[in-house]
């Protein structure tokens, strides 16, 4: 699958406009003469068939050599490696805050539907599905850190400087797990297995809890599996407004210089990471859920 | 409560606190990695500090700083004199040339004190300032000079005329170095004021030390800043060159910092974290101004830029070749309104293709066509088009006059509403425009290969590569290839003429003569000319703008005040 992934984007990459050797040498303010855009196409290896190119990349990936990027010549793999911490510490910090507004709410909007408490759920979801990403991260800052001064603007330096970018990160994905939570609640909550355990007399705590949620979760797990794939790929917005020197704003300024190299050793990587969270997901599934097993 | 229940909880609770686990795990890891790289910054603060330890002395502004948003990463750890790599800017702080450039392009001594130019133009000797000490306490002399040319002179990746034409570069003593040049050029000298590759770097910032072709280890120039630390995509602290030739900086020390969205940069202003910010080192939104203005903390700097915008003709298209189209264009283009509605009052109106900022550009050679619909119209009908069918866009032959108007969004956002702007403009007299919005990569393609347009907006290069480089490049051919604007043979040998002669006033005659031609035959279309902004804090005193992009500021005159 790796292999097939690799091979489109590197067909993809080739087929969009724009010559990287041109793209450098502009970028570095010097006239592309057809002499030194020769000379750069050469010194990247660009100068083959593309199928010989891309034969060049796949002989160097199984060495585990990804290469050096076109523009700034260092190596993709130490490059995307050292941006890959900050992003996955914001990823996970973006899921932590989404989840701590979901759970509570998605619960109480299934306990008591159509109450004020279900209300406020159905409304803060629809903010944060259709608040812009960019929108959100500005106001946060001009709140949070122009107004009100309570944390750094930007960049990422201590604790407090992961607050605001998290809670942009996460108030954004938190309106798909409260209406997700609330439906499979209800769902579960209408279970013949749960007035079974109520009719046995077990706390109603207990009967949400262990019984109710537990099998509520199946569904946002899986969604979760899915996003922490794209999370972990960095988010470029919120990267981007917080300066946050994370893996997403690294990919998207590959994309613009067509720096190949960067752009098939990103996919590469995060087709990786997408397959082992996919992995670790349905192991979580397996375990919260003994019938998948069994099938 | 059966046993089965009893085992499902536990092993829920399980499930919670593996992922409770892995969770604290990688948020652990990820801040021992924070940690290890502090801990890196740190190390090369020391070996920064070890090797000024001696001649700093200790007084009361040596904790002066400033804090400048920058879009981009500074890259210093790749920072070469020669390469182009890292932060343009950055270059200019760290580097000197031999020479520098001053207010419309005049030749400042900087490394070279002096110099004299052969008869033909063709023999250039400079003699280096005396006692010059680069910062890691190494003498500049001639061959360290000779070490950073060919460093990159050799490389064929290189166009600049000082490397395609150079012949020989020679140590004559130890100040004095000698270089020849298979032709007379005069912009060699403001070449040599580039920010790179031209700049000299110590032979000690290499290994093996002295080696042309040895590997770059550290940013070490003669400039007034060396760096102190650098965080990938973060910041990059310079600090004041402790052995600096020229007058010492007010600020001991300059944060660059890597604000990527505009936005931000300007949320950072208001919050004061940043005390500089703007021009090329990350562009100020123009809609925000009218906020910033209003800052009491803030003072927002306007000076008239370099560069100007533009929109090229495709000679290929027969009806572009009719030059009285071609000024009809330019006649029904309302370039005060631009500036006045589009832009607001920010910037020029275009009156050539370069504002008087520019070398060689005079009050009397900048003539341009003005905002004249009717006269356009006219010109239109001696063409030969008339609205015979009546649907408001002329045609000739049957064939209705409608052209392709391509542009890009992502590096210039407001060429979309200036686009949009000349399109009804153009409508006004009987002109279709159809507007094409591509991806920049696209774009570029259009411009410089493919030329599938028939109107493209574009914009002249900054500060030293005008009027010579940018002429030479887009209204000259290049080898084979034809000019990329406007391909005329007459116009060619007028620049062949401007940049070949060493007297200065066939020169000036030369551009006046190539001025009046790009006017009299309509080679393009006159559209803006931008300003520079920058915004600055107020506590910042001494705030005064450079005179090309890669100097934008005299970093060493800033101070701050309480």
């Amino acid at each position: 699958m790796l292999l097939g992934i690799s091979c489109i984007t590197f067909a993809l990459m080739h087929l969009t406009p724009g010559d990287p050797a041109e793209i450098i040498l502009r970028a570095d303010g010097i006239k592309p003469t057809t002499a030194a855009i020769e000379v750069t196409r050469h010194t990247l290896g660009l100068d083959g068939p593309v199928y010989i190119q891309y034969g060049h990349w796949l002989s160097r990936v199984l060495h585990l050599d990804l290469g050096s990027s076109y523009s700034s010549g260092r190596p993709v793999l130490t490059e995307i490696l050292s941006r890959f911490p900050a992003t996955s510490l914001l990823a996970i910090c973006g899921i932590i805050v989404a989840l701590l507004l979901a759970v509570p709410l998605g619960i109480l909007s299934a306990l008591y539907p159509d109450r004020l408490i279900d209300r406020l759920g159905r409304v803060f979801a629809l903010l944060s599905v259709s608040m812009p990403g960019y929108w959100l991260s500005l106001l946060l800052i001009y709140y949070g850190a122009v107004k009100l001064r309570l944390f750094p603007l930007m960049g990422m330096e201590g604790g407090s400087s992961l607050v605001l970018p998290s809670l942009a990160l996460g108030f954004g994905m938190a309106g798909v797990y409260i209406r997700l939570i609330r439906a499979s609640m209800l769902e579960a909550l209408g279970q013949l297995y749960i007035k079974a355990a109520r009719g046995r007399g077990m706390r109603e705590w207990s009967v949400i809890g262990r019984h109710a949620f537990r099998n509520a979760l199946l569904p946002s797990l899986t969604l979760l599996g899915v996003q922490i794939g794209g999370l972990l790929g960095g988010s470029v917005i919120v990267e981007t407004v917080f300066a946050w020197p994370g893996i997403g704003r690294y990919a998207v300024e590959a994309i613009f210089a067509k720096d190949y190299i960067v752009i098939q050793g990103y996919v590469l990587l995060m087709a990786v990471v997408v397959v082992l969270v996919n992995l670790i997901v349905d192991v979580g599934c397996l375990l919260l859920d003994p019938r998948i097993r069994l099938r | 409560m059966s046993k089965m229940e009893k085992k499902k909880g536990v092993r829920w609770s399980t499930v919670f606190l593996a992922m409770v686990t892995t969770a604290v795990l990688v948020i652990a890891g990820c801040s021992s990695q924070s940690g290890t790289s502090k801990d890196s910054s740190k190390a090369a603060n020391g070996t920064a500090a070890n090797a000024v330890t001696e001649p700093v002395s200790q007084s009361a502004d040596d904790n002066k700083s400033i804090t400048v948003a920058i879009a981009a990463d500074a890259g210093i750890d790749q920072l070469d004199a020669g390469a182009y790599k890292g932060s343009m800017n950055v270059h200019a702080m760290i580097y000197d040339g031999l020479v520098e450039y001053g207010e419309k392009g005049e030749i400042l001594p900087a490394l070279a004190e002096s110099w004299e130019i052969s008869e033909d133009g063709k023999v250039y000797t400079f003699h280096l300032r005396k006692g010059v000490k680069f910062s890691d306490g190494t003498d500049l002399n001639a061959a360290a000079v000779k070490f950073s040319f060919e460093r990159w002179i050799k490389d064929p990746a290189n166009s600049l005329n000082i490397a395609t034409a150079m012949q020989s570069l020679e140590a004559v003593d130890d100040l004095t170095i000698r270089m020849t040049f298979n032709k007379a050029y005069y912009p060699f000298l403001t070449e040599l004021s580039f920010a790179r590759p031209v700049r000299i770097i110590s032979p000690s910032a290499v290994e093996p030390a002295g080696d042309p072709d040895g590997t770059f280890v550290k940013a070490i120039g003669t400039g007034a800043w060396m760096a102190e630390s650098y965080k990938t995509d973060q910041e990059a602290v310079l600090v004041r060159n402790p052995y600096y030739w020229g007058e010492k900086p007010k600020l001991a020390k300059i944060i660059l910092k890597v604000i990527p969205d505009p936005q931000s940069r300007v949320l950072a202003l208001q919050n004061g974290s940043v005390d500089l910010a703007g021009g090329q080192l990350g562009k100020i939104p123009v809609e925000s101004l009218p906020v910033l203005q209003k800052d009491s903390t803030l003072s927002v700097q306007e000076a008239p830029g370099t560069n100007s915008h533009f929109l090229a003709f495709n000679g290929n298209n027969p009806v572009l070749q009719d030059v009285k189209v071609r000024q009809a264009i330019n006649l029904a283009i309302n370039k005060k309104s631009i500036v006045q509605d589009l832009m607001g009052g920010i910037g020029k109106e275009a009156k050539g293709l370069f504002p008087q900022t520019v070398p060689y550009v005079t009050e009397a050679n900048s003539t341009w066509y003005g905002f004249e619909p009717e006269q356009a119209k006219a010109l239109l009908a001696k063409a030969g088009y008339s609205d015979t069918d009546g649907d408001g866009i002329v045609d000739k032959a049957g064939v209705p006059l409608t052209l392709n108007f391509v542009l890009q969004e992502s590096e210039f956002p407001e060429w979309k509403s200036i686009g949009e702007l000349i399109q009804s403009e153009l409508k006004d007299i009987g002109i279709d425009v159809k507007l094409q919005v591509l991806e920049p990569n696209a774009y570029y393609d259009a411009l410089w290969k493919t030329k599938d347009y028939d109107l493209i907006i574009y914009r002249t290069y900054d500060d030293a590569y005008n009027p010579h480089a940018f002429l030479l490049s887009l209204f000259h051919k290049t080898g084979d290839a034809p000019a990329v604007v406007w391909s005329d043979a007459k116009l060619e040998a007028l620049i062949d003429k401007a940049v070949g002669t060493t007297d200065l006033k066939k020169r000036q005659s030369a551009y006046d003569d190539i001025f009046k031609k790009l006017y009299q035959e309509a080679m393009f279309a006159a559209v803006y000319f931008p300003d520079d902004i920058f915004v600055v804090n107020n506590r910042v005193k001494n705030f005064k703008l450079g005179y090309t992009t890669f100097t934008p500021v005299f970093w060493n005159q800033l101070d701050v005040g309480e």
